[in-house]
């Protein structure tokens, strides 16, 4: 499929008569990326599935509004990061639960999960995934999965460079500690 | 000086001999590189040159993720009412109607209606000694600003039209 740059996505959706299929053009484009970062938040996929078609509703709904200060895609990763931090925090104030005792039951579903199809060690670094405070678990994921520059993720979270490496760099040490122990 | 530190060295030794305190579990160090052969392959390579992706989606989700996408945003007007009667929005929404409902109760009783207005007859009008402690200027410029319209206007205009009558001949026999 063709990529389209910002500027057509948004001249098309600005655009009356080619706004779905300007929109139907941007889900296409960038649902796997967003859903990819949203599953390594969230690790179901069916709680992706609902938080990924919330952003896509926010986004068209928003995105007359965008004004191009930042990257598109800067800005569907920020939409998709709060809304995947948002249903985890709706989720532990629906059960009355810590943080803590949502990622033990996310580590346990992902161990039943059929979606999931890591080996043992995928497994476990998972679960040193999960054993991270969420901002870190973003950062980690954003920079080992995605692959994203620190400057890409900075701009994303309203980070600094600097502080991203020092977490990215803590995160790294954690998982490692926790994949090495006995 | 030197000599006394050999004569304490060699007094430790005959004491506690030669060998280590301390001692490992059993195999240990028969045990040890295949353990750590076994972490290093835990370890994220975090240099990665390809990273994999344990997850998975069901077939063809992303093929079908735009229309599920296009099909809520077509429905969204349709859910916001439905919304409302989500069991987290009852309470609120049951607060709002009660609230709704005595607000109109209490405004209703505040305002008069003519159900609830005192009537006065003529009689009791001319009885009345009200009208008298109101200044007679008063009264007469509130008539004479008043718009009078009366219902019976278009009956007489067409009345006046039907027998063909004119205002000249009305005003000549007036």
């Amino acid at each position: 499929m063709n990529e389209y740059s910002d500027t057509e996505l948004l001249e098309k959706f600005k655009d009356e008569s080619s706004r779905h299929y300007a929109f139907n053009l941007l889900v296409n484009q960038y649902q796997q990326r967003l859903y990819w970062h949203i599953r390594r938040i969230l690790l179901q996929h069916d709680d992706s599935n609902d938080v990924l078609q919330n952003v896509f509703i926010k986004v068209w709904h928003n995105l007359e509004n965008f004004r191009g200060e930042s990257q598109l895609f800067t800005w569907l990763y920020r939409i998709a990061t709060n809304e995947s931090l948002s249903f985890l925090k709706q989720k532990k104030r629906r059960f009355l639960v810590s943080f803590n005792d949502v990622e033990y039951e996310m580590a346990d579903k992902l161990s039943n999960d059929p979606l999931f199809t890591g080996d043992k060690v995928e497994m476990k670094l998972q679960q040193a995934i999960l054993k991270l405070p969420p901002q870190q678990r973003i950062v980690f994921n954003m920079k080992y999965y995605d692959g994203l520059k620190y400057e890409e993720i900075a701009q994303i979270l309203g980070l600094t460079v600097g502080g991203l490496k020092a977490t990215y760099h803590h995160a790294v040490k954690k998982i490692s500690k926790y994949v090495t122990a006995i | 000086m030197k000599k006394q530190e050999n004569i304490a060295e060699n007094q430790l030794k005959a004491m506690a001999g030669n060998q280590s305190p301390f001692s490992v579990p059993d195999n240990y160090f028969e045990n040890l590189p295949g353990i750590m052969s076994a972490k290093i392959q835990a370890l994220p390579d975090f240099d990665k040159t390809a990273v994999l992706n344990p997850f998975s989606v069901p077939d063809g989700y992303f093929e079908k993720l735009p229309e599920m996408v296009s099909s809520k945003i077509t429905s969204r007007k349709k859910s916001i009412f439905i919304s409302l009667w989500r069991p987290r929005f009852t309470i609120p929404v049951a607060i709002a109607m009660l609230l709704i409902a005595a607000g109109l109760f209490y405004f209703s009783k505040m305002q008069p209606t003519e159900n609830n207005q005192q009537r006065l007859t003529a009689d009791e009008l001319n009885n009345s000694t009200y009208l008298f402690s109101i200044d007679e200027d008063v009264i007469i410029d509130v008539l004479a600003n008043q718009k009078v319209v009366s219902k019976n206007d278009d009956v007489f205009e067409q009345y006046l039209i039907d027998n063909n009558i004119e205002i000249s001949q009305l005003e000549q026999a007036l």
